[in-house]
């Protein structure tokens, strides 16, 4: 064959010319958006030395490229996780300019609302460098407002599971006790509230008033140092923390610590937050979320933020062989890369892990293996499975014990009432939200956690927070505000 | 049956509503669906704000304080048993938002309230209790102004379908014994000469709470079980009436299923052309 023509004349790096593979496969194409305009662009997949990418390109800004999984079997595994959506009886907008962008919910969307978020208020009563709500100057929420917000998740949902109220910091709305009443009132199953916990520390009236509307109280917690607190919070809290969860115990609430893990701050507390969560009397599971990267956030490397499988490792590793990688278990309601699960049960000695119990891929593989084991009880038992494995599972409340209860069925003999048994039950939950280097369309299409807007829409957690939805939303309710408040007083008077 | 036998059954399921029993099983709504119906059920009847409304047969008084403080109306709930008309009073005055619901110890066949006056009346889960449903529906029509809104939620249950065990007490307890089929109570609403009837399959609710029903019993028999391995006893399941509660249940399931046990909702309103009633 003549090769003395054409590309290798000159012959200068005298390397011989053999086609090289390419250092990855490549997994699938999907859409995303531009870290700097926001603009929704294409998407590479790819995986490498067993980690997960996503490369895309902005005509405007150039390449991109994050690490959104450091675990490539376990993100090209948990696909089967994958179970079929729910539709909403209402959507409430159009399908005009393809997702994410005709959010709230549009008739694309493939999944109903397992978990409504309402933020009350843009105020907060900390000023943490880390915090993806951006809290601030902005609104606050009138009662009013949050009663129609209810009334829209109603219509939307007919049985709606659960509502979170969230900010800001919901426990400074001086309305919160009635919100949380609100929900309740309209037979919402769970309300939670998400909290720093300052004003449970220090407030004896106000958490008179939240041990009579028993709400689950969604504490952050980040860890066990002061360090800690001090580089994600800005300042000392941790004798605030564990003051806050003394009093809710005593007041008979139950809590679930949600940690925000950070490269280089406290990746190695996930197992030490565990630990604690397992023996606090008041904690009924641990949620442990990757810190986002919007709103507010410290600097970070795209090619280095912490993934669902550096958590889970890093619970393996930190908790003494309690935990192996399989007792946890993709969600299948959201997209299952977005959460992992696991329920334990713990009398203080033992920790047994639901997973070393039953096979859950038996019951929760939508896909590679469609027919269900044969025990007479399969079908409670997956649809048992299918309510712990959810974003509205609430950890600490009699179904979760009554769920647990019948998973395991004759497995284990669990030596309690359903009532007391919910105390021996401990969730850990693994979320991984989207920033602008991860944001897949493929998984917002898919969410089950939105946040209500009081003009009727519920828009996808991560969009609200990724895409321009929550900074368009804060402006105009507070205009809105600005406008109300302007108004002369006493009209109702004529 | 007898003035003296209906007082009796009045009485008695009364009784038998504040049981610790009726608590584990229908929880603090003591109905099936919970709030969640109890404020569907305001939708259908379209409550406004300012609205007066009644609550008959109220128990402790829950679902009237949530429809009072979801609605904003004010809601007069009516129950015949003293125990729970007086619970009731005590958890609205200690509720830490406070509703414009009060309550009266009283017979709803013979609401002690003046007629014409109320924007709606509902009774949910407790007309099938009544032993004189005919006459119960006709006070409530008496207590609406002309255009109110009745609205019903009950047990329906085809004729002749209960297993021996769910007759009597414990029936009772659930609303079967007397408890009329879909059209029952339909026919009951239009000869009380109300008009404008519309009603709803809520029987899902009734298979989510055998559900839970089942998990709740399903741990309480595997408590029983631990305790007697660690007296070396034999392993018994929760009874009722000589029956094992599982397979109760499953009977249970299957009628729901099949569509001969089930939970409606109706809302129909009273004429608005005066004199045509």
């Amino acid at each position: 064959m003549d090769t003395s023509t054409g590309d290798n004349a000159g012959g200068g790096s005298g390397r011989p010319r053999v086609k090289q593979d390419a250092d990855f496969i490549f997994h699938e194409l999907t859409r995303s958006i531009c870290p700097e305009c926001r603009t929704v662009i294409d998407a590479q997949i790819i995986l490498r030395e067993n980690k997960v990418y996503m490369r895309k390109r902005c005509p405007a800004h150039g390449w991109f490229e994050g690490i959104i999984s450091s675990d490539a079997e376990m993100y090209v595994n948990s696909a089967r996780f994958n179970k079929p959506g729910t539709i909403p009886l209402e959507f409430s907008t159009e399908v005009k300019d393809g997702c994410p962008l005709d959010c709230g919910l549009c008739p694309e969307h493939k999944q109903h609302i397992c978990l409504a978020l309402i933020e009350v208020n843009t105020a907060c009563n900390l000023n943490c460098p880390v915090c993806f709500a951006n809290a601030g100057i902005g609104y606050s929420l009138t009662l009013e407002q949050v009663e129609g917000m209810l009334d829209r998740f109603v219509e939307l949902e007919g049985d709606p599971e659960v509502v979170q109220f969230s900010g800001g910091e919901p426990t400074i709305h001086p309305d919160l006790p009635a919100m949380i009443q609100a929900a309740k009132d309209r037979g919402i199953r769970q309300v939670m509230v998400n909290t720093n916990g300052v004003r449970l520390a220090r407030d004896d009236r106000f958490l008179e008033t939240l041990a009579q509307l028993e709400p689950v109280i969604y504490f952050q917690f980040d860890g066990l140092r002061r360090e800690t607190y001090r580089t994600i919070r800005g300042e000392d809290l941790l004798d605030t923390k564990l003051l806050a969860l003394n009093r809710l115990h005593q007041a008979g609430l139950d809590a679930v610590l949600v940690a925000a893990i950070e490269r280089g701050v406290n990746e190695d507390e996930v197992g030490a937050i565990v630990e604690f969560g397992l023996q606090h009397p008041a904690v009924r599971g641990v949620v442990l979320q990757p810190v986002t990267h919007v709103g507010r956030h410290l600097p970070f490397d795209p090619m280095q933020r912490v993934t669902i499988p550096d958590v889970i490792h890093g619970i393996v590793e930190q908790t003494n062989g309690r935990f192996v990688l399989e007792d946890f278990v993709p969600v299948p309601c959201c997209f299952p890369t977005c959460q992992v699960n696991s329920y334990i049960y713990t009398d203080g000695e033992t920790v047994m892990p639901l997973p070393r119990l039953l096979k859950i891929e038996d019951y929760l593989d939508y896909i590679t293996n469609r027919a269900l084991p044969k025990a007479p009880d399969a079908a409670q038992v997956q649809q048992a499975l299918e309510g712990l494995w959810s974003a509205s599972a609430v950890a600490g409340t009699e179904k979760t014990a009554g769920q647990f209860q019948c998973a395991c069925g004759p497995g284990m003999e669990l030596p309690y009432s359903v009532s007391h048994l919910k105390e021996h039950i401990f969730q850990i939950a693994i979320k991984d939200f989207l920033d602008a280097y991860t944001f897949n369309v493929k998984q917002v299409m898919k969410c089950c956690v939105g946040i209500l807007v009081p003009d009727g829409r519920v828009i996808p957690f991560c969009a609200y927070n990724s895409v321009g939805y929550r900074e368009q939303i804060r402006e105009q309710l507070a205009l809105e505000q600005g406008r109300r408040q302007n108004e002369p007083v006493g009209r109702s008077g004529g | 049956m007898s003035r003296l036998e209906e007082a009796a059954a009045k009485a008695c399921c009364a009784d038998l509503y504040q049981s610790e029993l009726a608590r584990l099983i229908l929880g603090d709504t003591r109905h099936p669906g919970g709030l969640r119906l109890t404020h569907r059920l305001g939708r259908l009847m379209g409550l406004r704000r300012d609205d007066w409304v009644v609550d008959l047969a109220s128990g402790n008084g829950a679902s009237a304080s949530a429809i009072s403080r979801a609605f904003h109306c004010r809601v007069v709930g009516i129950e015949y048993g003293r125990a729970a008309a007086l619970e009731a009073r005590e958890k609205a005055r200690a509720a830490p938002i406070p509703s414009r619901a009060g309550f009266i110890q009283g017979d709803a066949e013979q609401p002690p309230l003046r007629a014409g006056r109320f924007d709606a009346v509902f009774a949910e889960c407790s007309l099938s209790l009544f032993p004189d449903k005919a006459r119960a529906v006709g006070e409530a029509v008496r207590l609406l102004r002309p255009g109110g809104k009745l609205g019903l939620s009950d047990v329906t249950v085809a004729p002749g379908c209960l297993p021996p065990e769910l007759d009597g007490s414990l029936g009772r307890l659930l609303c079967l014994a007397d408890a009329l089929d879909v059209n029952g109570y339909t026919g009951l609403l239009e000869e009380a000469g109300l008009e404008d009837l519309y009603r709803e399959d809520a029987s899902n609710e009734v298979l989510g709470l055998l559900e839970e029903l089942q998990a709740k019993l399903g741990a309480f028999t595997a408590w029983q079980s631990f305790q007697n391995v660690n007296d070396a006893g034999a392993t018994t399941s929760p009874r009722f009436n000589g029956m094992d509660w599982s397979v109760l249940l499953h009977q249970v399931k299957e009628l729901v299923t099949a569509g001969r046990l089930g939970y409606w909702l109706y809302v129909a309103q009273k004429t608005a052309e005066p004199g045509r009633d």
